[in-house]
């Protein structure tokens, strides 16, 4: 059987993970691509037969609803690994640890004292209009003032191969367990090269997580700890139990808690035990149906209160998806320079904001070149990438944006960068972005590397699991 | 712990024990049938009796047969305490709960019905269902035997035995059952009556086990007892009683269900079999199952109410 070919290799026109000028491997990649091209085809088919064994034994899934059809698909995993060199990390990280900083400074500003809006960096209206502003908050100190403990940025490389910040997601961002169940499948097919070379480990992050759990909670003895799911039935529910696995806290859903005077209790196979710090997994509209949603069946009816009065920390803070806006998004360089005072570490895209007549007309007029998104979508959908998008989609684009200008935002074509992934068993290059993950308590933690996403359709910017996505495991490498 | 889940692991532990003891039943009676050449009726239909299941089956089979019966405990889906149904009822508790339970538990759990699915979708025939039988009871045991190295001693532990427990003291009295109305078929004389409890035992990999504890001669009546108070064999009624107790204690020592167990252990060691008397032994193992059924019930409203 021939042997897996470097030399058939062609990227083009994008930034490679692996290959440079001339189609020559940059150092970092040397290792694997080496090491992968001395398999001979049955050891490589053998190899991704193996995990995907492991993959399966585990129950590595993730859940699909279309159609009001729910599928369970075993967890897409592509056995080359992205690379990126220890030295370009550390920069990303601190950029990474800057952003989320300003970030929950900006949140914190929001619901108490406003100066961002009194000096005019941020025009307030568009913020009280954020279908993620709560009202409610105003007034709230969380412990540390933080409000988005854990934040999933999604970062992709340009054409030079810089890293850009695409957004930034603060209200329950998924995808961590497959990171660290990726690397889990990845050692057990490829134990020789963990052995030989230092590849940054991301096990860290749940004993990051239960720290900084148990530092939000008021009782430092013995405090419990929980998260809380909508329910088996949840895309996500996966995650939710391998964190509840990983970090040995409860796993609870909306009707094994109750409150009673202000305090968070969970039904025990001994009666009643108050809670002192959740880690919620559903969207603040759910949380509390006296507070927000009425009639929401998976929330804690007077959870709210009970935080309000700090008898319960929770994880992301109810309020701060005001950050996780892609208006928003366009102002946290100002933010960075308004709260810290330093300049931005890592940049973002290019952003333009339709509730601006000028910038709308310009998206409007150049609709075909640009990607538009709605404000407060997540999971990929309602994007149009305008130079692949028919005659038909792009008035209705249009259409909605004079509808509703404030829900939508402009941004030039990124052509994500590619990196070769295993399509029919051959190498070719796929389109992949990159999701870190950040906590942030009385300390802050950014993993090292990330959820690489990988969308596995040729030729496609669309990564989501949900819609054809793959993932790889990212190796950070020191040399 | 919360009863919610305290309820998904302890079911999870039931619905797993029974997919191992029906895959017992279901070896026993096949190699009955073998080595004596029994009727299909003779052998089958008292496996269906005893688990409630005959007038179920009959509605789907006109009469009594080695192949109809066997898939109806393996694949039926109608069928809830089939074997399909135990192993993905077990799968879909171990979902919602897979965080209380060791990752390698899980992995051995996954495999086991990841392999039942593939040989039921591929090898279910005569030749290879002692087969896949057996993959069930190994994986299962595989299972247990992860649970009983890797997990803590704890409430959550406790649940998992209790329901282990529970499902093994309810299959037991059901294998016993059903040989003793296997038994009752046959005419008076019968020959082999002696050997059929012999092949019971061995089904269930206790004939060295019974040959160790009792230096008697072999009868119907010593293999009953054996069955029943043998309290260092871990299949054996009394046993699993024992560790019922040891469950409810280790979840709460002020347990007023340990008061129930520990009377109905002592009818259990009080009852004996005197000449092979089969009716007297049935109406005991009913009254038995009643009470097991009456314990199960407790547990559930004393830790699961809450819910």
């Amino acid at each position: 059987m021939p042997k897996i070919s470097w030399e058939k290799y062609e990227a083009k026109k994008v930034f490679d993970e692996y290959v440079g000028e001339n189609q020559k491997l940059r150092p970092e990649t040397k290792t694997i691509s080496n090491f992968i091209s001395k398999y001979s085809r049955k050891k490589l088919l053998t190899t991704i037969k193996n995990s995907e064994n492991a993959i399966s034994q585990r129950g590595v899934t993730f859940r699909v609803y279309s159609n009001d059809k729910i599928t369970d698909h075993y967890w897409p995993l592509d056995i080359i690994p992205r690379i990126i060199k220890k030295k370009d990390w550390n920069k990303i990280s601190k950029g990474l640890a800057q952003r989320v900083r300003a970030l929950n400074f900006f949140i914190h500003d929001v619901y108490n004292d406003q100066k961002i809006f009194k000096d005019k960096i941020i025009p307030k209206n568009i913020i009280l209009k954020s279908g993620n502003f709560r009202k409610e908050c105003i007034g709230i100190k969380p412990p540390f003032n933080v409000w988005a403990n854990i934040c999933g940025s999604d970062l992709v490389r340009d054409i030079n191969g810089e890293f850009l910040v695409l957004e930034d997601n603060l209200r329950v961002p998924s995808g961590v367990s497959y990171m660290l169940e990726n690397r889990t499948v990845m050692k057990s097919v490829f134990p020789e090269i963990f052995e030989k070379h230092k590849i940054s480990p991301v096990d860290e992050y749940c004993s990051k997580l239960y720290s900084c759990m148990r530092s939000l909670s008021k009782n430092k003895s013995n405090p419990k700890l929980a998260i809380l799911t909508p329910g088996v039935f949840n895309s996500a529910y996966f995650e939710h139990v391998f964190l509840a696995q990983q970090m040995g806290v409860e796993l609870v859903e909306g009707s094994d808690l109750f409150v009673e005077d202000n305090k968070v209790f969970m039904k025990t196979v001994y009666g009643k035990e108050q809670l002192h710090t959740l880690y919620r997994r559903i969207d603040d509209l759910f949380l509390d149906p006296k507070v927000f949603n009425k009639s929401s069946l998976i929330g804690v009816p007077g959870i709210f209160n009970a935080w309000k009065k700090g008898n319960i920390s929770i994880l992301n803070a109810p309020g701060s998806g005001v950050a996780d806006d892609k208006v928003v998004y366009s102002y946290v360089p100002k933010m960075i320079k308004f709260y810290l005072n330093e300049e931005p570490i890592i940049n973002q895209v290019e952003t333009y904001l339709c509730h601006e007549k000028k910038q709308m007309d310009y998206v409007i007029q150049n609709i075909d070149k640009l990607v538009v998104k709605p404000a407060n979508e997540s999971g990929g959908y309602g994007i149009l990438i305008g130079p692949r998008a028919s005659k038909k989609e792009l008035d209705e684009c249009v259409k909605k944006i004079k509808r509703n200008p404030r829900n939508y935002i402009g941004q030039k074509v990124v052509s994500l960068s590619t990196s070769p992934t295993l399509i029919n068993n051959e190498l070719d290059p796929r389109h992949v972005d990159l999701r870190p993950f950040i906590i942030s308590g009385s300390n802050q933690y950014v993993t090292q590397g990330g959820l690489t996403r990988v969308a596995l359709k040729k030729g496609s910017l669309i990564v989501n699991s949900s819609q054809g996505g793959g993932s790889k495991d990212t190796w950070i490498l020191d040399n | 712990m919360l009863s919610r889940r305290a309820k998904l692991l302890y079911w999870m532990s039931r619905h797993l024990e029974r997919s191992n003891f029906t895959s017992r039943l279901l070896i026993t009676t096949s190699e009955l049938q073998l080595d004596l050449s029994l009727e299909d009726e003779i052998s089958w239909k008292p496996l269906l009796t005893v688990t409630s299941l005959n007038k179920d089956y009959l509605k789907l089979n006109k009469k009594y047969s080695e192949k109809k019966t066997i898939e109806y405990f393996i694949l039926n889906k109608s069928n809830l305490s089939s074997i399909f149904n135990s192993l993905n009822l077990s799968q879909q508790n171990s979902l919602v709960i897979r965080d209380i339970l060791p990752e390698q538990s899980i992995i051995k759990l996954n495999d086991l019905i990841l392999k039942f699915n593939k040989n039921i979708k591929t090898r279910m025939n005569k030749k290879n269902y002692i087969k896949i039988l057996n993959e069930v009871i190994q994986g299962s045991q595989s299972f247990m035997y992860s649970t009983d190295m890797e997990m803590q001693r704890n409430i959550e532990y406790q649940f998992l035995r209790l329901g282990r427990f529970i499902e093994r003291t309810d299959m037991m009295i059901r294998i016993l059952q059903s040989q003793s109305l296997r038994s009752k078929q046959h005419k008076k004389g019968y020959e082999y009556l002696t050997l059929e409890w012999i092949n019971i035992l061995k089904s269930i990999s206790a004939f060295q086990a019974y040959r160790q504890y009792s230096k008697q001669d072999i009868t119907v009546s010593d293999i009953i007892n054996f069955f029943l108070k043998a309290d260092i064999f871990p299949r054996s009624i009394s046993w699993n009683l024992n560790q019922i107790e040891r469950a409810l204690y280790r979840i709460s020592k002020k347990n007023d269900l340990i008061k129930k167990i520990k009377y109905l252990n002592k009818k259990v060691e009080k009852f004996n079999i005197k000449n092979d008397d089969i009716d007297s032994l049935l109406l005991f193992l009913e009254k038995t199952l009643k009470e097991i059924s009456e314990l199960s019930y407790n547990i559930e409203k004393k830790y699961f109410s809450l819910n």
